[in-house]
């Protein structure tokens, strides 16, 4: 049986999701920030996704100056902060995340292995390659968070539900179907995930096994790799398995030896 | 870290998904293929690859006359905006936007771009002699009223409105307001004059 539990770290991300929901809606009214995740504007400052600003400068084939400033600047934090934004701010992930561990009763069986996910390298490749070959933006048709916030200032502001709708029922069947996988999407289908993987490459917040108290060996314990939500293998993970990780802290809470160290800055 | 087994798995699995996403952008587009866009739309060609479908344009926009398209206006368009004037008439002409169009201020990526109001024309309203109350013997003239340009409706001698293909911006104006159910005017792109896409 999987032991966790559902503390202040939970709660907490589920606030801060629903906060930038809040924002997305209220901030428009006020006309103090206009856009959702896909792309911000604070009066005449921008900030974009770094998955559109590829697919932008691929379709167009051009670097747009304008945005280069702003993207680099997101690009710089992904680089160092990576999935943070999918353990705490995407809805998408979040609601995934929960309806999974509200609904698990058995035990889970699958533990994450090394390379488990590499499809999803896959399907960037050919969403960025379709931008750039025959001008196909794919990701806007299916990128979650981009249509979970669409779904919602549309609603706001002219009560009219519009295509996003099945795209969002779509996906949330889909990982419905497979209950048990948590957030099979997050980790091996989303674009975006996948772009904010492929940057982090400093990832400077991580956990980290401290091999010599972990009792992985001795008990078969494998308790964060079994709470993981992105099926990270914890207790093995380099650092390329580790830049999936969506800083939700899960298994630096829940360790029963405490042998889960928070490396930040290089320290922990 | 990959393997080169792994790495050919990647490329094979890419090349596959692109030939489904080739396959999927060439599902054939319904009858409204070409939207009518927001004013200072940029060409064709580059527009739905330059919009970003982040939602801004709709969020500003102070008639609500921005809407998304949906399936129905081509699978490479979900998402992006288009003017539907059964909602509000664009006002860029005259109105809220005559300064400065905010969709086209506010638009992130450039796909509308603030341009001389002048050199703006969405596209042509059509009326149809079949539904209009003027047409059909009846006193109306709320087109002609509603119709913030000069010259582009003009009155036959017998109350009648006749739209002027040239002179009509699409604004959309007259199709709002147009009493008669079903509507006898439609917006459609036709001779659309959109911005030109500057690297």
């Amino acid at each position: 049986m999987v032991e966790m539990k559902i503390g202040i770290i939970e709660a907490l991300r589920a606030i801060t999701a629903s906060l930038v929901i809040l924002i997305f809606a209220v901030a428009p009214i006020f006309g103090l920030m206009y856009g959702t995740t896909c792309a911000l504007t604070f009066g005449s400052f921008t900030v974009i996704s770094p998955l559109e600003l590829a697919l932008v400068s691929l379709g167009t084939k051009t670097i747009l100056v304008s945005l280069i400033v702003s993207g680099l600047i997101v690009i710089l934090i992904v680089v160092f902060f990576g999935r943070f934004f999918c353990g705490w701010i995407c809805p998408v992930g979040i609601l995934l995340e929960y309806s999974h561990i509200l609904t698990e009763k058995k035990e889970r069986k699958g533990v994450g292995t090394l390379w488990r996910n590499k499809e999803k390298y896959a399907i960037l490749l050919a969403v960025l390659a379709a931008s750039l070959l025959f001008n196909f933006t794919a990701p806007y048709l299916f990128s979650p968070p981009g249509i979970f916030y669409r779904t919602i200032i549309y609603f706001i502001s002219h009560g009219i539900v519009g295509a996003d709708l099945t795209v969002l029922l779509l996906i949330f069947i889909l990982d419905v179907l497979a209950i048990r996988y948590g957030r099979t999407w997050c980790d091996t289908l989303c674009p975006l995930g996948t772009i904010i993987s492929s940057l982090s490459i400093v990832n400077l917040v991580k956990p980290k096994v401290d091999q010599k108290r972990c009792i992985d060996f001795d008990f078969n314990c494998l308790n964060c790799e079994r709470i993981c939500p992105m099926r990270i293998p914890l207790t093995r993970a380099d650092n390329w398995a580790m830049m999936d990780c969506n800083k939700c802290l899960k298994c630096w809470m829940n360790c029963p030896v405490k042998a889960v160290k928070l490396e930040v800055f290089g320290y922990g | 870290m990959i393997t080169r087994r792994e790495f050919v798995k990647v490329l094979a699995g890419g090349a596959t998904v692109l030939g489904v996403l080739k396959l999927v952008s060439l599902i054939p587009s319904g009858a409204r293929a070409d939207v009518v866009r927001p004013p200072g739309a940029v060409d064709k060609e580059y527009f739905n690859v330059l919009c970003v479908r982040c939602g801004i344009c709709l969020e500003v926009c102070p008639t609500k006359a921005i809407v998304l398209a949906g399936f129905e206006d081509g699978i490479a368009a979900v998402n992006t905006p288009k003017i539907d004037p059964l909602i509000g008439p664009c006002e860029f002409f005259r109105g809220r936007c005559e300064e400065v169009m905010l969709c086209s201020k506010f638009c992130p990526t450039g796909a509308l771009q603030l341009i001389d109001q002048e050199e703006v024309k969405l596209g042509t309203v059509e009326l149809n002699p079949d539904e209009c109350l003027a047409y059909m013997g009846k006193e109306c003239v709320v087109c002609d009223e509603m119709c913030p340009v000069p010259d582009a409706i003009t009155l036959t001698r017998d109350l009648k409105p006749v739209f002027h293909e040239d002179k009509c911006v699409g604004c959309g104006n007259c199709v709002n307001a147009c009493p008669a159910d079903p509507k006898a005017l439609t917006l459609t792109s036709k001779g659309a004059k959109r911005a030109k896409w500057l690297r």
